[in-house]
């Protein structure tokens, strides 16, 4: 398939227990297994059915994500952190590869 | 009373009657305006099968109006993309007390599962957005599970003017071949 490409958002540096906002967003068809091409053929369902966000190691946020979910997802959510470390998202796609990322934060 | 006087009787009635009677109907339409409508719930009922998805999926079907807050639009041009935000904003996301799931579900959509968020303490605050798509005009449910146990929801309507599926779902094979020739 296409290459993937993921787009992050996220802040370097955090204090201690603030609440900050993350955005990610993956290119993907999130094809939903209802929609025909323009020969006729059935579009099999082809979509990320999950998406987790882990802070060194443990999982801080998980989605999971049905048909309805549109094309390219998008995310925004939020986290409060007491120590820094390494946050990790995680795509899981329905043929079997995870798409993964990262990014360092400080948390001071 | 006067409004009910036949036409020929109309030359009897005195200009300070009318106005008395102008007067009196004028009341009685203000007097009507200001009676509160009935009650009502600002959540539509669940339907029957949701419920029993619900209670496949989540372990229950009983939930509190509140707390949960679904943000979309009221209308949307097209349903390939309608922005969402649910949150539980009045949550504060300690180890005590926190949500634990946030669950969106639609209608109308072929698939009523839209998303499952799963929360932790460190999730700061259960908020989240994305954009989704929407089949049709439809309501839009959004369900919470606390960690003390109790469940909360609320609706939104999004009216849709151009389906999510548009055509090329709803057309039988022979007409979308021909379409596509």
């Amino acid at each position: 398939m296409a290459k993937m490409r993921i787009r992050k958002s996220l802040p370097a540096t955090v204090r201690r227990g603030e609440v900050f906002e993350l955005k990610t967003l993956v290119t993907h068809p999130m094809d939903n297994g209802f929609m025909y091409s323009r020969d006729g053929e059935l579009i099999p369902r082809h979509i990320i059915h999950r998406f987790e966000a882990l802070h060194n190691g443990q999982v801080i946020f998980r989605a999971d994500w049905h048909e309805a979910v549109s094309t390219n997802p998008f995310i925004s959510f939020f986290a409060a952190l007491e120590e820094s470390g390494l946050i990790e998202f995680r795509w899981y796609d329905d043929d079997g590869t995870v798409y993964t990322d990262s990014a360092e934060i400080e948390v001071v | 009373m006067l409004v009910h006087g036949n036409p020929s009787s109309c030359a009897q009635i005195g200009r300070r009657n009318a106005l008395k009677g102008l007067a009196g109907s004028t009341g009685l339409i203000m007097a009507l305006s200001v009676v509160p409508l009935p009650a009502e719930s600002a959540v539509p009922d669940i339907p029957e099968w949701m419920l029993n998805l619900l209670s496949d999926r989540l372990g229950r079907t009983k939930f509190q109006e509140g707390r949960v807050h679904l943000a979309m639009p009221d209308r949307a041009d097209t349903g390939l993309s309608v922005p969402l935000v649910a949150s539980v904003p009045d949550s504060p996301m300690t180890g005590e007390e926190h949500v634990k799931s946030l669950h969106v579900l639609t209608t109308r959509n072929p698939q009523p599962l839209v998303t499952d968020y799963y929360f932790t303490p460190r999730s700061g605050i259960a908020k989240v957005s994305q954009r989704i798509r929407l089949a049709q005009s439809q309501n839009v449910f959004g369900f919470a599970l606390m960690s003390d146990n109790s469940a909360w929801m609320t609706a939104k309507h999004v009216s849709v003017s151009l389906g999510a599926c548009a055509a090329e779902i709803f057309l039988p094979d022979a007409q979308r071949s021909r379409r596509s020739k």
